[in-house]
């Protein structure tokens, strides 16, 4: 009974929360706060990939990302996922399967195709290197992003790094 | 002294077209107890430049060997750019040490770069179709 009454907490929980003490779980959140004095920070830097940031970061108005290497967990994050998608009506945008990596978009969408009021991105079976966040190597990302946000924006940070997939997205952009 | 040669000389000493020679002879001329009336005006000007003419240095100088200043211009130059090189050193550790805004906004970066990079390989799947989608219009006519 305790069990359960426990079980249902934990699923109505903000995962977030939840794991926002645990040692197997690296937390990172930025506050609206801290959004609002990183708008200012960027004015200050004055260079043009500063700029685009600035851009996204004023859009956004809550940032969290967790990651883990707990199997356990990591389908507790997936749970709380799936429960999310229902409760909040969250659409599917895609899902990417990489040799390293699953990666699913869900989006809140708005009338504007392009804009975004939550995004979530939840990464999960990853084995390659190439996914470099600090030094961990995390077997599962759920990266959680609110406010008004614009998708092509954010996918035109990598055009600036000239990864060949930017350029892809910037030919079709183009046309 | 012809007194005619002498104004012409001192007409082109104020042009400033004398020869060494010309000046000399204006300095012998000037240096006589009398002078011309017409020319007395010039006489201490003219004197005054003898004067400092005439003056000599008869001490030693003293020449520092070269080669010493060479040395201490070597050092001079070393000292400061040592100086220098460890200014540029306290700038970039300064620059190393970022505020907290700076290492959030560093890490948030990171995230996104990656959240965007997954974004674009589903938009080259896309791409993909689109491509196709064209391709497939020019042999289909739809009119």
């Amino acid at each position: 009974m305790i069990a359960l009454i426990t079980a249902a907490f934990s699923w109505g929980q903000d995962v977030f929360e939840k794991y926002e003490y645990d040692d197997s779980v690296s937390y990172f959140s930025i506050s609206p706060k801290m959004f609002q004095m990183l708008a200012k920070l960027s004015i200050e830097t004055n260079d043009s990939e500063a700029d685009n940031f600035i851009r996204i970061v004023e859009e956004i108005e809550s940032f969290k990302v967790i990651t883990t290497e707990s199997k356990d967990i990591s389908t507790d994050i997936q749970t709380w996922v799936d429960q999310h998608i229902k409760t909040q009506n969250l659409e599917e945008l895609m899902r990417v399967r990489e040799k390293g990596a699953h990666v699913n978009f869900y989006v809140k969408s708005t009338k504007n195709d392009d804009r975004v009021k939550k995004l979530i991105m939840f990464v999960t079976d990853i084995n390659e290197d190439q996914i470099k966040l600090g030094n961990r190597k995390p077997e599962t990302v759920l990266l959680y992003l609110s406010g008004d946000i614009d998708l092509t924006q954010i996918s035109k940070l990598v055009n600036k790094m000239n990864l060949p997939g930017g350029q892809q997205l910037g030919k079709l952009n183009e046309k | 002294m012809e007194l005619k040669q002498v104004h012409k000389y001192v007409d082109l000493y104020f042009e400033g077209q004398t020869t060494r020679e010309q000046e000399v002879i204006l300095m012998d001329y000037f240096t006589q107890p009398v002078v011309d009336a017409n020319l007395v005006q010039f006489k201490p000007y003219f004197e005054a430049i003898a004067n400092e003419r005439r003056q000599t240095y008869n001490g030693k100088l003293q020449v520092k060997p070269a080669s010493k200043t060479k040395w201490r211009r070597a050092i001079a130059i070393a000292v400061i750019s040592i100086f220098g090189f460890f200014m540029t050193q306290i700038n970039t550790t300064q620059a190393i040490q970022p505020s907290p805004e700076e290492i959030v906004f560093e890490e948030f970066k990171g995230y996104m770069y990656f959240v965007s990079q997954k974004l674009n390989k589903g938009h080259e799947g896309l791409a993909h179709i689109e491509t196709f989608n064209q391709t497939t219009n020019k042999f289909i006519k739809t009119d």
